[in-house]
């Protein structure tokens, strides 16, 4: 059999071990991973407890978001109704729109692999918990705050794309559109966070034999999730980065009478956007997949179809963004494309939909509230693909654009493509953190009021936008007969709220919190999550050899129990899990994982208090939040990156692994190029706006002039990556002394800033105003980029030198100094791009 | 390595291919240059894909299950990969 890293496979044929291992080796699991009680849990960052408020508060949005909607439909049920004034019902609109989509849809699929997945792929934990925290901390605080603008009139009122110039100061003088802007950004890198958790624990935690032929497709999913935030998200954050400068500084990036474009937003906005809907829709797919085959009793069918549906949604994905904007004279041929393009991704959608009708079909299906659920999504989420077929063909788009058939398009595919599969999801894994299940009398009930709920609102609602009603008006007249229409999806939507408020009625009723007693496997699934696990997973990690492990394996869950395979115990005294090659889940090395802390909190606490304040205009408390974010957040990587005596221990029948490990093999390094693919695509996103805008308006633009100022700058960064590579090899020496690799990398450092700081000032002389023109606008906020990424090198280097003094940095290879090496490599590349990019581009003179 | 190219080699032509056209289609916006070149970058996608497709059915009886799995993979990604990249070729064959 092939080895991916030189792992002897045959050395899985010793698992299970013959005989049970001892009780002692479980209470010193129970000890090492007990989570603190008191005030103390707010420092929890297992996944257990992190996962569970993630789930509780993603739905506490769904509801708060749902509430607004219930307001929304009371306004439209009749002409001419006062509920809602109309700055209000703006607000209502866009906050619905804002927080459904941002703080609720995105992080419930975040949340619930932090829940699921460790469970699913046997590990310990997710590779990175602290991080795991501060996402959730970040997103807890930056959402209740974002949302508490409502109660007093300063919420956005832009819609939930915050298009310019609607949103420039000009026509939104206030701060209402800075909440959102601020706001949304800063959640975005909450959910960044998240994904790079996701995506390195899904590469690297998985059980040792669960290759990628036997990787659970909720796992897959999950994968391509996170992939696509660290490509899509990127575009929104430059988005809200260039719209919030234009506001507060004047800069004209989308101010068409000063050579900057509206376009531009829409462009980098649906970039984001639409991937989005994808980004929501294949967690849920996953979680679909997994349940259907469970459900049904019998393996699904067209594993590996899916499998590729799944990658290709990810990849065409990106290529639909302007259907979005078929309406604003995009050239002929760029329409035809993305209307093609539209299309075509009903293909890898219409795949799973017919991999889970053959499932159910060839399989006994109970028609329980889970399956009602899948069924209910099912149909519901077609016929929404329907419509999304009929509005990828222009002339049609072109008539129901901006119209309720629209409205009524996006929630069919967004209720049924991601809000049935989850409260289906709820109904069957609910007994894996509760002492007791939902009602399943309740659960139907639950069931047929939404489903029917959401059909009497939005199955009219397609009528009333083809008789001509827009989007986003606050009230009509009457005698346009979009009375009755309007009226039915009121009743409808207050029937899907009655729905909702029968399942917290339930839940209410039922749910009662616990890792080791709880409710269990009720549905009878067949995959890693549903052995028996406490705070720590499961008691030993399983050699997986097949999809199903637990369906193929009866035993499995005793065999596991009985600490008879993988790490029955804590070899070190730390809490730590197996780290594996990402195609053939091979061992790799032992991870030692940290415990609580209260830093992530804190550096939360801080990062939102910068964000938050420098919102409503409080700089002097914003400006103190943000060392305050950065020494919190500093204190917490302190405590990481410490080897443990043991280079080597025994993970389970004589199988030795080394306790750390640096480069590509090591989980950091994983974390640090995605990273670095967010920050590369801030980049492209920053130069395809450059490059845009001069295409629209090159008469603004001027040719720079003492263009050799390139030359040196591009050296200077050459010779500080120079400095990198020799720093690193200064480590690996044995001949060195402890400080000379780092000697280089500060002196690396210095040279980035000296690059900067030439770039800045010789920019500066060429008198290219930022508030005259775009070029200008968009010159120094490519320099205010890079000038970030420096101010982090400088940071870093810092750092590194404070662990060096403290003897840290371990030799010959340091985790550390490889993830600070390659962010310095990365920001001198990108600073002599930047350089490069401003002089020679537009060429002439 | 082999694996990630069999898994992602299809889609990854793809996206370069909608990328090229739409860069196109953006710098030369209504030009019969746009056309011929979109059909020209079509082609040689076309036969990139083919190419791959051929490379991949070839090696289809490899070692072990999960190259085996990640063959077939490829084989429908590179197929998946032609279709998408015929249909998005067809807005400039048929202006």
């Amino acid at each position: 059999m092939t080895s991916e890293t030189g792992f002897d496979p045959k050395l899985f044929d010793r698992f299970p071990t013959p005989d049970p291992r001892p009780q002692s080796e479980v209470d010193e699991l129970e000890r090492i991973w007990a989570a603190p009680r008191g005030w103390r849990m707010l420092t929890i960052v297992n996944n257990n407890y992190v996962g569970l408020w993630y789930v509780a508060t993603a739905f506490l949005f769904f509801l708060l978001a749902g509430i607004l909607a219930l307001a929304i439909r009371a306004q439209l049920s009749l002409p001419l109704l006062g509920i809602l004034p109309q700055e209000t019902y703006n607000q209502f609109f866009t906050m619905h729109g804002t927080v459904m989509m941002f703080l609720f849809a995105v992080p419930i699929m975040e949340a619930i692999g932090v829940m699921l997945l460790p469970q699913l792929l046997a590990a310990r934990d997710l590779p990175f918990p602290r991080l795991s925290a501060y996402a959730f901390w970040a997103y807890f605080i930056g959402g209740l705050c974002f949302f508490a603008s409502i109660f007093v009139g300063l919420a956005p009122n832009g819609g939930w794309f915050m298009y310019p110039p609607l949103t420039s100061t000009t026509y939104s003088p206030g701060i209402n559109a800075d909440f959102w802007l601020l706001g949304i950004g800063f959640i975005e890198i909450s959910a960044i966070a998240g994904a790079i958790e996701i995506l390195v624990g899904i590469l690297k935690t998985r059980a040792p034999g669960m290759t990628l032929v036997r990787m659970p497709l909720f796992a897959w999913a999950m994968l391509v999730f996170a992939g696509m935030i660290l490509i899509a998200f990127p575009a929104v954050i430059l988005a809200t980065l260039l719209l919030e400068l234009e506001r507060a500084l004047n800069w004209p990036f989308f101010d068409a009478a000063r050579g900057g474009d509206p376009m531009l937003w829409q462009h980098l906005f649906w970039f984001f956007g639409h991937p989005e809907v994808y980004i929501i829709f294949l967690p849920a797919a996953g979680l679909v997949s997994m349940m259907v085959a469970s459900l049904a009793k019998t393996e699904l069918v067209g594993y590996q179809l899916i499998v590729l549906a799944l990658l290709a949604t990810g990849f065409i994905s990106f290529g639909v963004w302007a259907h979005h904007m078929f309406t604003t004279g995009m050239p002929t041929l760029s329409v035809g494309f993305f209307s093609a393009a539209s299309m075509a991704v009903s293909m890898p959608a219409g795949i799973q939909v017919f991999s889970w009708i053959a499932t159910l079909s060839i399989g006994k299906p109970t028609f329980n509230t889970p399956t009602l659920f899948v069924i209910g999504g099912l149909v519901t989420f077609v016929i929404g693909g329907l419509t999304g077929v009929m509005v990828a063909m222009v002339p049609f788009d072109w008539q129901a654009h901006d119209t309720h058939f629209i409205v009524a398009h996006l929630h069919y595919v967004l209720i049924g493509g991601a809000v049935f599969p989850v409260f289906a999801a709820f109904y069957y894994w609910f007994g894996m953190t509760s002492r007791r299940p939902l009602s399943e009398r309740l659960g139907k009930w639950v069931f047929w009021l939404m489903f029917a709920g959401m059909h009497i609102t939005f199955l009219p609602m397609h009528l009333t936008g083809l008789m001509g009603m827009p989007r986003r008006v606050y009230t009509y007249l009457p005698g346009l007969n979009w009375e009755w229409t309007n009226l039915l999806s009121t009743a409808g939507a207050f029937i899907l709220g009655g729905g909702v408020l029968l399942f917290l009625i339930d839940l209410a009723r039922n749910f009662r919190f616990t890792v080791e007693d709880d409710a269990g496997n009720t549905y009878g699934g067949g995959t890693l999550e549903w052995l028996p696990t406490g705070l720590y997973s499961t008691r030993s990690i399983p050699v997986v050899r097949s999809r199903s492990p637990l369906w193929d394996n009866p035993g499995l869950c005793k065999e596991v129990e009985e600490g008879r395979h993988f790490l029955p115990y804590s070899a070190t005294g730390l809490r730590e899990t197996l780290i594996t090659s990402p195609i053939r889940a091979e061992p790799q090395y032992l991870q030692i994982m940290m415990g609580p802390s209260v830093w992530p909190l804190l550096g939360a606490v801080f990062t939102a208090g910068f964000f938050l304040l420098l919102t409503v205009q409080a700089y002097v408390p914003a400006v103190a939040c943000l060392p305050l974010a950065t020494f919190s957040i500093l204190r917490w990587l302190w405590d990481t990156d410490r080897p443990v005596p043991q280079k080597q221990v025994d993970v389970g029948s004589g199988i030795m692994l080394p306790t750390y490990v640096t480069g590509p093999s090591a989980h950091g390094w994983w974390a640090t190029i995605c990273v670095l693919v967010v920050a590369g695509m801030i980049f492209a996103m920053a130069v395809f706006g450059y490059l845009f805008v001069y295409g629209i308006h090159p008469t603004y633009w001027t040719v720079p002039t003492e263009r050799w100022w390139a030359y040196p700058i591009a050296a200077a960064y050459a010779v500080a990556a120079a400095l990198v590579v020799l720093g690193r090899r200064l480590l690996v020496r044995a001949g060195s002394t402890n400080w000379s690799p780092t000697v280089a990398i500060l002196l690396a450092c210095a040279v980035i800033a000296g690059g900067l700081a030439t770039d800045w000032f010789s920019w500066r002389a060429q008198a290219i105003d930022p508030e005259l023109t775009a070029q200008g606008a968009f010159s120094h906020a490519m320099l205010a980029l890079q000038g970030q990424l420096v101010a982090v090198v400088v940071l870093m280097g810092g750092y590194l030198a404070a662990r060096t003094a403290r003897g840290l940095v371990t030799r010959p290879c340091n985790t550390t100094f490889d993830v600070v090496s390659l962010f310095l490599l990365y920001t001198a590349a990108q600073g002599a791009a930047t350089a490069l990019l401003l002089r020679f581009f537009p060429a002439g003179g | 390595m082999l694996i990630w190219r069999n898994m992602l080699g299809g889609l990854v032509l793809w996206a370069a291919h909608f990328f090229a056209v739409y860069g196109i289609a953006s710098v030369l916006p209504g030009t019969q240059a746009a056309v011929v070149l979109v059909l020209l970058v079509t082609g040689l996608a076309l036969a990139a894909a083919s190419w791959l497709f051929a490379k991949a059915y070839a090696a289809r009886t490899a070692s072990d299950d999960l190259q085996r799995w990640s063959v077939r993979l490829a084989l429908l990604g590179y197929a998946l990969a032609g279709t998408a990249i015929i249909y998005q070729g067809l807005p400039a064959a048929l202006t």
